[in-house]
């Protein structure tokens, strides 16, 4: 028997096999007739594989007919992914890299905080010119370095309180003005008046002035001691300094009754 | 030389030995499939059919069994796309009224044709249609209850009822056929 006869054989029984079962699960298991259609209809089957098409062949791996351009657009669009996932991560990573640099080296952070500071400066409105509040509350200030003179023995002369007194109300104004530009011309201005004054002033009452002196120093900030040193201010010093007391929220009425306080110091 | 193994590659990757073993394969049976349900060009088609295969393959689940269910899904697609194209589409042909397919022949007509004949695909043609995919999937193809009632988009049992009924027509338009198996006998 060649191998022929044997698949054949095997076949004839495969199909047989089938016919049986299909008639059994329709329910005709003995019946010849429709046997013979099913085998019939079994034998439509063929067993030689066709002739593949040009692209088929292409696909196949034989040689490709000339009119079969390319059929391998599913293995390109396959690297086109991977190249895209490649592109992906290796933008990730530079800009990563990129990112840490700039925030380990110092003159960079530097330079890009003055960027954004100047940035944010350009966008904020312009500095305000001077509130009521700044130009009012600053008053104390500036009256208050007064006392600080006090805390220097002064009398309390009554030509020196006058001469000093008079200075006085200008102060308002200059503390306001130092404290928006610089406290040096303040100085200027006083030290030329009040040199008089300052030449006149005795050393001798100046424990009178201390209690004073000694309030006032809680009163004034630090930085507006030392330009006063040699302004007078002693006989204001009390009114300064119940000024400075009562009146450390107050604006310039109250820095002109502090005034008129310690003007009748001055008579007797 | 590849063979169609029951293990499943992975996914989405199919190479071309994979391919040549699955024409290799399948390709007869999805011919005569389609001769069987007297498409026109059934050669032409079926090249149709494993080049919608091709892209398809790598991600097959279930083995043999995925990709000869994939393969037939694709051709019975193909065959219903055919003939709804025919059906609006006629044929341009010169007008025959003894081969005109919008026709229906009558119950007289079938049983004289049916005993007249020996093709037993014109035999098929007077099943309904419902009834000639079954048969053809299940005898021709070789395919499952199961597979043919997936590709079918019906139930099992509706398959074995389509099968049941295809079997007593066929019992009935061929009286001729137990004359000649008892002369057989």
């Amino acid at each position: 028997m060649t191998s022929d006869d044997r698949s054949q054989q095997e076949r004839r029984l495969d199909d047989e096999r089938c016919v049986d079962a299909l008639l059994a699960e329709g329910g005709f298991p003995d019946n010849a007739e429709l046997r013979a259609v099913l085998l019939q209809l079994r034998e439509l089957r063929v067993t030689e594989v066709p002739e593949p098409s040009p692209e088929l062949a292409a696909i196949l791996g034989r040689p490709a007919s000339a009119d079969v351009v390319s059929l391998d657009d599913w293995s390109r669009r396959r690297s086109r992914k991977k190249r895209i996932v490649f592109t992906t991560l290796a933008v990730a990573a530079s800009l990563g890299v990129a990112g840490g640099a700039a925030a380990g080296n110092e003159t960079l952070r530097s330079q890009a905080e003055g960027a954004i500071s100047g940035i944010i400066r350009s966008f904020s409105p312009p500095v305000p010119a001077p509130p009521e509040p700044t130009t009012t509350a600053p008053a104390p200030p500036a009256q208050a370095p007064a006392p600080a003179q006090a805390a220097v023995p002064s009398p309390a002369v009554p030509t020196a309180v006058t001469g000093s007194a008079a200075p006085a109300p200008k102060a308002a104004p200059t503390a306001g003005e130092r404290q928006q530009t610089s406290p040096a011309p303040n100085r200027g201005k006083q030290e030329p008046r009040d040199a008089g004054a300052t030449s006149a002033l005795p050393r001798s009452d100046g424990e009178s002035a201390a209690p004073g002196a000694s309030r006032a120093y809680d009163g004034p900030p630090q930085a507006n001691r030392p330009p006063m040193v040699g302004t007078p201010g002693n006989g204001n010093a009390k009114g300064a300094a119940d000024n400075d007391a009562g009146t450390w929220q107050g604006g310039a009425v109250q820095n002109e009754a502090g005034q008129d306080a310690g003007q009748p110091n001055n008579g007797p | 030389m590849h063979e169609v193994k029951d293990d499943a590659k992975a996914p989405g990757h199919a190479d071309e030995g994979a391919f040549c073993a699955v024409y290799r394969e399948f390709s007869p049976a999805v011919l005569s499939y389609l001769r069987a349900r007297d498409v026109e060009d059934p050669e032409g088609t079926t090249q149709e059919v494993f080049l919608a295969l091709y892209p398809q393959l790598g991600d097959v689940r279930g083995g043999t069994k995925g990709v000869k269910n994939l393969v037939f899904s694709i051709a019975h697609a193909r065959y219903v796309d055919e003939h709804r194209r025919r059906i609006k589409a006629p044929h341009t042909t010169g007008y025959d009224p003894e081969a005109d397919p919008r026709c229906a022949a009558s119950a007289e007509d079938q049983l004289m044709a049916a005993e007249g004949s020996t093709n037993v695909t014109e035999l098929l043609g007077t099943l309904q249609p419902d009834q000639q995919e079954v048969l053809a999937l299940r005898v021709v193809a070789d395919l499952s209850v199961e597979t043919t009632a997936e590709i079918m988009g019906k139930t099992p049992g509706a398959i074995k009822q389509l099968q049941r009924r295809a079997l007593c027509r066929l019992r009935k338009l061929r009286p001729s056929l137990r004359e000649g198996a008892h002369h057989d006998q």
